[in-house]
């Protein structure tokens, strides 16, 4: 447990070396927010000072970095002038949308990479492998902002199979009662069978937009991973023993090949949860991605500053979640992210 | 369906069949950042909640265009919140008359001490004062309550402008009880709470607004300064790419996509799976600018080479395929006719801009920086393209620049861009009132930095002139000096195109570009 | 390496670096010329892959464009190649102190959303190639570092190396000597996967806007530009270019795998 309080307390230094190198990028931006926001034919110089003073933007830098430093201590991370909300309210509004969209994107990739890349090590070379490999690397190699498009073109556009993809739910339909903030469970909780399908139907082509993303590298992970274990002693032992092949593959060598998956996993979530400014734009999806972008667009340093802050924790988290979890697969493991 | 609809807690509804022929559906590139019209960095898309949701003194009349396409009509002003007004003789003092009968959304009486507070307001707060001043009103002493419905404005001088300031976006009539419970000594004017809240008694009600997604707007019933809305709810959401808006209205699924690029404009039309109410926007104009506070652009041969040496009509086709009213060809050198912006006179003629271009003693060109911003990219970036080629004909050698929103703005103020494209809007249709705000003062909305002595001085009197025919020579001088001296090429006025579905009627264009929602109806 | 999508990924990399160095002289127009007479045409016999909305040509556009992206993706990866393999290399060899800052560095640096970092630092330093270049560079840097940290960190106490040290050598000279070139192998199959990945993190900056300045050709860019055109029915602007980024960056992928296989012991199993 020591370890778990000092991985924590090592938190702390890389949090704030964050929330400093945001602050002065959000000010290197070449551009006036007090200018910008005087966005009437009638502001004059006059106005724009007024504007400035009220934004607290006249006074020094280190002021004001001291100032949002002692705003983020009592828990407050500014007003978000774009949305016209305080930014933690923004936040812990949107930030649901982009964890259930990324989530059930990594499920999907979870679901379909992992047997891919068994399949593939087993067969080794063969047509099956080579073909695994061609379409998982032809998946990342599209920007996820073309394959959206095409998806909601095809799905959508043409085809109607497809809901409308914009947002999270029918927009004639009322959201479920927020509990967890994820459609897909506050609709089972409240035991809304329609709304669940409704909102399932929705995520379907985001999430594989994304999930599109994360296939080859995770594939291609388990592969060599099994590769790896197959070809090692106690499996052929296991072989010699004359247990049956479903068995050694699932109980043995899957289990030995996972050290290496669960930390690629853990790359890719946070990947996935940095990258998904582009997707949120093309499905309309309410997420703290497009969230960001328009307040970087927008000259609103606050809303750009917490959104940074709030994922960066959130790397940490699965960082720390990864590292306890390969501890619990492989005791041994302990010992090398300790050392 | 039994199963959802049996089970405890509040399953998602649907809206029914009937209520959908009465619900109506927008989409829209951005939402609201604010309720409040005098808040600071509001943005356009507030007004289309604050126009519909509250209710002003006056409002401009109404006109139909050749095609039929209802507008605002600035030539007339009727009532609103005021069922009557008189103007006093010297044009000083105008007198309002308040309905006695309009009630705000919390069914209270609107009185004149509401309609003073909120006018107070506007002179209290820098923005609205801002706006305020440009029809004299700077006091709140100007603004006198004579009875429970009746209040006096009053101005130091007769002002044109003083009754389209009444009736443009920003004085809305505030429900000043309902507000001032919500005011505190370090804001008098609760503009913490009107940012999120509407104390209104506009056609609207805000039933909900989940912010930068939607907005869900009901009909108030008893709304008394015009027809009934056609519409009972309203769902108004957010979808920042154009294709999804034009995709979900195509399907049938949304009613009505706001702010479409020209080039779907003009294929939705042609293949009518949709109908595109495309009104070129009064007021609303594209144009290049050039900083003639410094060379080479401080010379106005060099600015007058570069308006000769632009392909006007290629731009027009490639950049907004044809949506809109050109501002270029026309006559050159005089008025023609009192309205501005109207076309400068300048057409594409490389021998007189490379002839002008050596008379200012650069035979051999120059080089410079073309800057325009990111948002306006779609139309910016064939628009720079093309002149990039064309001022290589003439030797000026162009390097393009986009810069990322927010940023071009900065840069104007200062007077650090030499060379760009941008886009403004003047509410009122007076031609002094373009000047004064886009050819004349320090602020960037002087965007070409012009300084003429003549030009200034004409600013100043055309502001009070009684005198008609003194106001009409001196505006041809203004018009004829903006021809010759061109701070900024205007190009054109860019059509406002929305998609609305076939059954959708009563579309009315209104001059701050947002949707009037009280004359929408489905058919 | 000797599969068949090997080899197909290495004749791709090839037709990219032929279009890169003789593009110019392939294409049968001007690939900035601009000629509104002839907008938005679709597919014939004079515009191979149609014309964009200012009558320019798709397909000379689309090879074009090899040069600039090429050079992009390989000058981002380099940047962030070299400075990482140093740094982190002597992170690992020499530790302490300098190890200890340098971790902190990369903590900070990957805690970042990494698309929004290269967003605000092109927004920072400027609309231009070099800015995207720059965000790139950076974005990538800490996974150098931390690999050549890890090289370099198994490496230091090996026999060759002590023995160095115990004749004598400085240590810069053991570095550049001894410690790099053991390590590159490792870093460079990080480097051809990263290629690909530069390759759309600059299209993907280029679809809000951000990156290359107009006229210059590039695909991501042109796709973003061209994805407005689809729903009229103009796919071929968009797509065409969509197709050419989609192979150079499979091509790269499959290389950067093909190289691993090579490099990487557990899968040569």
């Amino acid at each position: 447990m020591s370890l778990l309080a000092r991985r924590l307390f090592g938190v702390v230094p890389t949090l704030l070396g964050v929330v400093v190198v945001t602050f002065v990028l959000t000010r290197l931006l070449p551009g006036d927010p007090a200018a910008f926001f005087a966005n009437s034919p009638t502001a004059d110089a006059a106005t724009i000072a007024a504007i400035r003073q009220k934004l607290g933007l006249d006074l020094p830098l280190w002021q004001q970095f001291l100032l949002y430093l002692g705003a983020l201590l009592r828990g407050d991370l500014g007003q978000s002038i774009v949305t016209g909300q305080p930014v933690a309210a923004d936040l812990l509004r949107l930030l649901p949308a982009s964890a259930e969209l990324t989530l059930a994107a990594f499920a999907m990739a979870v679901l379909v990479a992992v047997p891919l890349g068994m399949a593939a090590a087993l067969r080794r070379g063969s047509l099956p492998d080579h073909l695994c490999r061609l379409l998982g690397t032809a998946g990342v190699s599209l920007p996820t902002f073309v394959s959206g498009l095409l998806l909601i073109h095809l799905f959508y556009y043409r085809f109607g199979i497809a809901p409308e993809p914009i947002g999270r739910i029918d927009p004639f339909a009322i959201p479920p009662p927020a509990m967890t903030g994820f459609f897909l469970a506050d609709t089972l909780l409240a035991g809304d069978l329609r709304g669940f399908a409704a909102a399932a139907r929705q995520i379907v082509l985001p999430a594989v937009t994304m999930a599109l993303f994360a296939i080859a590298p995770l594939a291609r992970v388990t592969r060599a991973s099994m590769l790896g274990v197959l070809g090692s002693d106690f499996i052929r032992a296991a072989r010699a023993n004359g247990l049956r092949r479903r068995k050694i593959v699932l109980s043995y060598a899957l289990r030995n090949a996972l050290l290496p998956i669960v930390t690629t996993l853990g790359m890719i979530f946070s990947g996935m949860l940095g990258a998904n400014v582009l997707v949120e734009r093309v499905f309309a999806w309410p997420g703290v991605g497009s969230y960001a972008l328009d307040a970087l667009v927008g000259l609103d340093y606050a809303p750009v500053q917490g959104f940074v802050l709030v994922m960066a924790g959130l790397f940490i988290g699965v960082n720390l979640l990864v590292d306890l979890a390969c501890a619990a697969i492989d005791p041994r493991a302990r010992l090398l992210s300790d050392a | 369906m039994g199963l959802a609809g049996g089970m405890a807690g509040a399953p998602m509804r649907w809206a029914q069949a009937q209520t959908r022929a009465e619900s109506l559906r927008v989409l829209s590139e951005a939402g609201p950042n604010s309720f409040d019209p005098s808040g600071i960095g509001v943005n356009r898309n507030a007004i289309q909640l604050h126009w519909n949701t509250y209710d002003r003194l006056l409002r401009f009349g109404t006109r139909a265009g050749p095609d039929g396409t209802l507008s605002y009509d600035y030539s007339t002003i009727e009532g609103e919140l005021a069922e009557r007004f008189e103007v006093s003789g010297d044009r000083t003092a105008i007198t309002l008359h308040l309905r006695r009968d309009a009630t705000f959304h919390d069914g209270s009486p609107v009185t004149a001490a509401d309609v003073k507070w909120s006018l107070d307001r506007m002179v209290g707060m820098p923005i609205g004062r801002a706006q305020f001043a440009t029809g004299s009103m700077t006091d709140p002493a100007q603004f006198v309550v004579l009875d429970a419905h009746t209040i006096r404005v009053t101005t130091p001088r007769p002002d044109r402008f003083t009754l389209p300031n009444l009736a443009a976006a920003h004085p809305v009539i505030f429900n000043a009880r309902l507000a001032r419970a919500h005011a505190t000594p370090d804001d008098p004017w609760a503009s913490d709470w009107l940012r999120t809240n509407v104390a209104g008694g506009g056609a609207f009600r805000l039933d909900h607004h989940v912010p930068g997604q939607s907005l869900t707007l009901s009909r108030f019933d008893g709304w008394k300064s015009g027809a009934l809305p056609g519409f009972r709810r309203v769902l108004w959401q957010v979808v920042p790419n154009a294709q999804s808006r034009r995709a979900s209205l195509e399907r049938g699924d949304a009613d009505i996509a706001q702010d479409l690029p020209p080039q779907d404009a003009v294929s939705m039309a042609r293949e009518g799976r949709a109908k595109v109410a495309g009104v070129p926007m009064a007021g609303t104009f594209q144009f290049i600018g050039m900083n003639s506070t410094r060379p080479p652009f401080d010379n106005v041969l060099v600015r007058q080479a570069v308006a000769w040496a632009l392909p006007y009509r290629q731009m027009f086709e490639a950049a907004l395929f044809g949506r809109g009213q050109p501002l270029f060809g026309g006559r050159p050198g005089e008025a023609d006719g009192l309205q501005f912006p109207q076309p400068l006179g300048y057409d594409t003629d490389p021998a007189k801009a490379k002839a002008l271009l050596a008379a200012a003693g650069l035979a051999d060109g120059f080089d410079t920086t073309f800057s325009f911003e990111l948002s306006l990219a779609p139309v910016a970036e064939p628009v720079a393209l093309l002149v990039q080629e064309a001022l290589g004909v003439i030797g000026i050698r162009v390097t393009i620049d986009k810069v990322p929103g927010g940023q071009l703005g900065t840069l104007l103020e200062k007077k650090a861009v030499p060379f760009f494209f941008e886009a403004s809007t003047a509410y009122f249709a007076a031609p002094d009132y373009f000047f004064r705000i886009f050819y004349h003062g320090p602020t960037r909305w002087n965007f070409g930095g012009y300084d003429n002595a003549e030009f200034g001085a004409l600013v100043q009197k055309t502001r009070f002139e009684t005198d008609d025919a003194a106001y009409e020579a001196d505006v041809r001088r203004m018009i004829a000096l903006a021809k010759r001296d061109v701070p900024i090429i205007l190009l054109w006025q860019p059509a406002l195109d929305t998609g609305m579905r076939a059954d959708i009627g009563g579309y009315k264009y209104q001059f701050h570009r947002q949707l009037e929602l009280r004359t929408l109806k489905r058919a | 390496m000797g599969s068949p999508l090997n080899l197909a990924a290495v004749a791709m990399l090839a037709v990219l670096l032929g279009c890169a160095a003789a593009g110019p002289w392939l294409v049968s127009h001007d690939p900035i010329a601009t000629n509104t007479a002839m907008a938005l045409r679709p597919p014939s016999a004079a515009h191979w892959f149609g014309t964009d909305q200012l009558g320019r040509d798709v397909f000379s556009r689309v090879v074009a464009a090899a040069r600039l992206d090429l050079a992009i993706a390989f000058a981002a990866v380099s940047l962030s190649l070299v400075p990482g393999a140093v740094l982190g290399a002597a992170m690992g060899y020499f530790r302490g102190r300098l190890d200890a800052i340098g971790g902190r560095a990369t903590d900070v640096l990957m805690a970042f959303p990494l698309f929004v970092l290269a967003m605000a630092m092109v927004a920072a330093l400027g609309n231009s190639v070099s800015s995207v270049v720059c965000a790139t560079a950076v974005i990538n840097l800490p996974f150098y570092i931390r690999l050549a940290r890890a090289e370099a960190a198994i490496r230091r106490d090996l026999g060759y190396i002590e023995a160095a040290r115990a004749g004598g050598s400085s240590h810069a000279r053991i570095l550049r000597v001894f410690v790099l070139p053991n390590i590159m192998p490792a870093l460079v199959v990080q480097a051809s996967v990263n290629l690909g990945w530069a390759v759309l993190n600059t299209a993907g900056l280029s679809f809000i806007g951000l990156g290359v300045r107009a006229p210059a050709p590039e695909w991501g860019i042109m796709v973003a530009e061209g994805a407005q055109f689809v729903l009229s029915g103009r796919w071929w602007i968009a797509g065409f270019p969509g197709l050419a980024l989609m192979l150079a960056v499979l091509c790269f992928n499959l290389l950067g795998d093909a190289l691993r296989d090579v490099a990487d012991p557990r899968a040569r199993v």
